[in-house]
């Protein structure tokens, strides 16, 4: 009996962790048209840089990167923007 | 006296809806053990033979879920169903009130075609991230589109499952179900949404600058969008006239999925991964139970009863049959509400039963929001409210729940007095 239960406790959470997975994907679908664009790239460790793996991998939690890196997006937009601006001129 | 057979039967009966209730085994596989006993015994017994064992099933039944199921996985992959809720949203222009009545057609609507679980989780994935993005509590859209969901697609052939059991069973076609029961649905849709803006309207937030978007944005394959609607409105034409062709909805079903896999350019493998599998062998299983039982002759032995119980007038019958079908599918699958009333109907010693048919096409639709555990629809809904961070207790739930499917019951029962003329 105890091993029946286990059963459908382990079946009834598989079945609803698969249908909130599903839940998640469409609200992510919907999120990339409703919310705030959002672009995801990787990043490989510079060539020679292989020792330094450890800081490597914190710059991905480091709130300066981060800024930095909003800062060159905000630049490279600048740079489209102008161009664009000249084109039309 | 009952004999030990139909005893026997009717513990199979019972033990397969409390495996498919308790969710001891899946769907499929307690309907699949009912089947196996019941032919086990019933050829023991010699209640039938195999070979009238077989015809127990119903295999346009099943053709016609598989190709509508076909159809409609094309067209959801396409991203039409998306672009609309999509829309749905943008027009409110930011009015939470208008959100809620929008969200509540869309989730009826898109069910018309959507599987109920399908729905709930494009409905609730659409309301959940506008709720977030303008700071509204997603409680009162996600149980709302849960109620709306169970009811929209109740007056079409295609609707619901039920529905095509019933329809097949009655000989009630597409048309005729439109012709007696859409009338009835769009009341039902007016009146629902309002109670339960009514009793949400103070929980909806206030009027908020809502994102702007495009909600062409979601659609990956315009060609494929375009494709899948011209072949989803054909369905839909084709069905308004396949009665006139001497050929069943079944053929018409697979002739469209069969049109959508070959110029959709969507892999059929991945189609076919999608379909509703459980719910087919659920069916198929449950058809060798419920043809069991009829050969012992308790079936028959319910429609006299229903038919004493009435006194043979049509209104009794009518109202019996919505109810107790409405009650009973509170509980139980309302696939298995509608396959064992049919024989029941069926056995009935009234000439027109179309008020009747009616009434349990009504009654297994309407009964399947009235608690968390009624349907797999607010299920769903809670744990996408769950993931939202918001718990719903079982007793908030059923308290709308039971308020809505009483009012829709009620409703039903005057609209059905009136259009059948029965007063």
């Amino acid at each position: 009996m105890v091993i029946l239960e286990m059963t459908k406790l382990r079946d009834l959470l598989t079945k609803k962790r698969q249908r909130m997975e599903q839940y998640d994907e469409e609200c992510r679908e919907f999120e990339k048209v409703m919310g705030k664009p959002k672009i995801e790239i990787t990043v490989e460790i510079p060539e020679g840089m292989e020792d330094m793996r450890e800081e490597f991998m914190n710059l991905e939690g480091e709130q300066r990167f981060k800024e930095e890196v909003e800062e060159l997006v905000k630049k490279r937009l600048r740079e489209s923007q102008k161009k664009k601006r000249n084109k039309a001129t | 006296m009952i004999e030990a057979s139909t005893i026997v039967f009717v513990l199979i009966y019972m033990l397969t809806i409390l495996l498919a209730a308790t969710e001891m085994t899946a769907l499929s596989v307690s309907a699949l053990i009912g089947a196996l006993l019941s032919l086990w015994f019933g050829l023991n017994y010699n209640l039938f033979t195999y070979n009238e064992a077989l015809a127990f099933v119903d295999i346009k039944l099943l053709a016609l879920i598989l190709g509508v199921s076909i159809v409609v996985e094309v067209a959801e992959r396409s991203g039409l169903f998306h672009v609309l809720a999509l829309y749905a949203i943008k027009l409110t222009g930011g009015s939470p009130h208008r959100l809620f009545f929008s969200m509540c057609f869309t989730a009826a609507a898109v069910s018309l075609f959507l599987s109920d679980t399908t729905a709930i989780l494009l409905i609730a994935a659409a309301t959940g991230t506008i709720a977030r993005i303008m700071k509204y509590n997603p409680k009162p859209y996600f149980v709302s589109a849960a109620i709306m969901i169970n009811l929209g697609g109740s007056s079409t052939l295609i609707g619901s499952v039920g529905n095509m059991i019933i329809g097949f069973s009655s000989g009630l076609s597409f048309t005729d179900f439109i012709q007696y029961l859409t009338p009835c649905e769009i009341l039902l849709w007016l009146l629902t949404s309002l109670a339960l803006y009514l009793y949400y309207r103070d929980q909806l937030g206030e009027k908020k600058e809502p994102p702007t978007y495009n909600p062409w944005e979601v659609v990956r394959d315009r060609g494929l969008l375009y494709k899948s609607t011209i072949i989803l409105i054909l369905f839909i034409l084709l069905l308004l006239q396949y009665d006139k062709w001497n050929i069943g909805p079944e053929a018409v079903a697979l002739g469209c999925a069969v049109l959508a896999l070959a110029v959709s350019g969507v892999d059929p493998a991945e189609v076919f991964r999608r379909v509703d599998w459980e719910t087919i062998f659920f069916i198929a299983g449950f058809f060798f139970i419920v043809g069991s039982i009829e050969k012992t002759g308790i079936l028959a032995a319910a429609s006299k009863g229903i038919f004493d119980l009435a006194r043979g007038e049509l209104l009794t019958a009518m109202v019996l049959t919505l109810w107790s079908s409405g009650v009973v599918s509170t509980v139980v699958s309302n696939i298995a509400v509608a396959l064992t009333f049919v024989p029941i109907i069926q056995g009935l010693q009234i000439i027109d039963k179309t008020p009747i048919w009616s009434a349990l096409v009504l009654g297994t639709n309407l009964g399947g929001a009235a608690t968390p555990l009624s349907g797999a629809v607010c299920v769903m809904a809670i744990g996408a409210l769950k993931r939202e961070g918001i718990k719903l207790s079982f007793h908030e739930f059923t308290k709308i729940g039971f308020i809505t499917t009483f009012i829709q019951l009620i409703v039903s029962t005057l609209y059905l007095i009136i259009r059948f003329g029965l007063w």
